[in-house]
């Protein structure tokens, strides 16, 4: 019975933690300009993303290492300080687009501007990882999120045509404004294979004392959280396609985005589109600053734990203080949220493979995994993933330009 | 800036049915004559033709005019007016995609 619980909650937070500023974003636009043509994109983003959580998991449970712990230790520390750096860019940016999503959805509901909202919601979300545990942040902000679940009924309430629907998940090359179509299937898989999740990912199963016991829950989790969260994506594309798409409405902004629900549930449809944007960003935003937090602790081999008082990991704790105040910058000085929603994501795409290429060697080295090595088919789908990062890491930028 | 005055009607319509509160119609509607605004002023345009960049420009004023309008109605509650307002988006939004460039004379 314990098992299944876990099984359940693991499950509940992967749903309730896939949908964020980022997927919601692109998905709407993938929606809105290809109808359901980039399906495709999301699945392809979720499958790779359950298979780097599963091995990060694995290395936690197995090694009681946690990923940047175990790449410093295999690489050395001249080689970590490379994705280190990247990473706390490209969480600053990430971070940045949570904090306006949770803004955005504030002023929505009060008509004042989301940069005055910045900074009570980064104080909120910093005195939450002050004052909480890991428990709070990872499933009481997640089971929350499955508000977003809304997207999928939304979707379905308007019955849409479920064969065009399944042809999505087939990739096709587009057939018009190819460099956008291009631009906006990197953006969805830096969405969805946002690196920061296997740290979030490996240093909570070393919080929660994971041992090879847990396997299976890891795999079970990994695999069906990250399925569902992605068709909660797909739902939010579903309902773009049906909505937007028709009436040749473009996503240039997140005021639009709420359309999605009310035009299925009315009223309750704003309810509900608030809630979503709102807990989802906020548990986004927390996640992000705490892996900011453990990506310097582990690297540079200090005291570290969300469980700990603040006094017992103080430049832990004055990390994740650090990348919540400058975070709140941007958002307080006005920049578009959209937009650098979608730098951010192809910032994302293009970090993939400072983190896939060092995950795998480490996941065949048998100092870390003992028994426990990845097997061919996990080897051939990272070696995928490794692959198709790399081309992502080259076109994102030119695309950016191009096609964003 | 045709799905300007699309997204500017579906608005309208979720404040007109209860769907979507005053506050935050209003706000979007602002957001969306700003952006119009902004298109209008573009330097992009002045590489048209005179004709063709006074035509858009009309027609990118015309619908300025009517979001603004209908973001008064909407902060006076008026739902008749907004209903009737909502025809005039659509008919801007369709004179605006039917609006000729003349790229060739340029």
């Amino acid at each position: 019975m314990k098992r299944l619980i876990e099984i359940a909650l693991g499950i509940v937070t992967g749903i309730g933690g896939f949908l964020e500023a980022g997927s919601l974003a692109t998905s709407a636009q993938a929606g809105a300009d290809f109808r359901f043509d980039l399906i495709w994109a999301i699945l392809l983003g979720a499958i790779c993303l359950a298979f780097l959580v599963e091995m990060s998991g694995r290395l936690s449970a197995i090694s009681k290492h946690t990923l940047p712990d175990a790449i410093r230790e295999r690489f050395g520390f001249r080689f970590f300080v490379v994705p280190l750096v990247v990473m706390q860019l490209v969480m600053f940016l990430v971070m940045a687009t949570e904090l306006g999503g949770v803004s955005l959805a504030l002023q929505f509901i009060s008509g004042v501007s989301y940069r005055w909202w910045a900074i009570p919601v980064a104080v909120l979300a910093w005195a939450l990882l002050w004052k909480g545990t890991f428990g709070l942040v990872e499933k009481g902000v997640s089971v929350l999120g499955l508000v977003t679940v809304a997207f999928v009924v939304g979707a379905l309430h308007l019955h849409p045509p479920l064969a065009e629907v399944a042809r999505g998940a087939l990739p096709r090359l587009p057939s018009h404004d190819s460099a956008h179509y291009w631009f906006l299937a990197v953006s969805i898989l830096g969405a969805s294979i946002s690196p920061y999740l296997f740290f979030f990912y490996s240093a909570g199963a070393v919080e929660d004392r994971w041992d090879v016991s847990q396997l299976t829950i890891n795999r079970i989790t990994a695999g069906a959280g990250m399925g569902f969260g992605g068709i909660v994506a797909i739902g939010a594309l579903v309902l773009a396609g049906l909505i937007f798409h028709p009436a040749g409405i473009q996503v240039d902004s997140f005021d639009q985005l709420p359309l999605l629900l009310t035009s299925a549930f009315g009223h309750w449809g704003f309810v509900l589109f608030i809630a979503s944007l709102a807990i989802a960003c906020f548990g986004a935003a927390q996640e992000i600053a705490l892996t900011s937090a453990y990506l310097m602790a582990q690297g540079f081999g200090w005291r570290w734990s969300e469980n700990l008082p603040p006094a017992a990991d103080a430049r832990f704790s004055l990390t994740y203080t650090a990348i919540t105040a400058v975070a709140i910058i941007p958002i307080a000085a006005g920049v578009d949220v959209l937009k650098l929603t979608n730098i951010s994501m192809v910032f994302s795409a293009a970090s993939l493979p400072l983190v896939a290429v060092p995950l795998l060697v480490i996941m065949n080295d048998r100092r870390f995994l003992r028994d426990y090595c990845n097997g061919w088919l996990s080897n051939t789908v990272v070696s995928l993933i490794i692959a198709l990062a790399f081309v992502l890491a080259v076109v994102s930028f030119p695309l950016l330009v191009t096609g964003g | 800036m045709v799905s300007a005055a699309t997204s500017a009607g579906m608005i309208a319509a979720a404040w007109d049915s209860g769907a979507a509160p005053r506050i935050y119609a209003s706000h979007a509607l602002g957001r969306i004559s700003s952006a119009i605004g902004q298109a209008g002023a573009a330097p992009a345009w002045s590489a048209l033709p005179p004709a063709s960049r006074a035509a858009i420009t009309r027609e990118l004023a015309a619908l300025r005019g009517v979001t603004a309008q209908t973001d008064t109605a909407i902060d006076r509650h008026d739902h008749a007016q907004v209903a009737a307002l909502r025809r005039d988006l659509a008919g801007h939004g369709h004179a605006l995609a039917a609006t000729p460039i003349d790229t060739a004379a340029q």
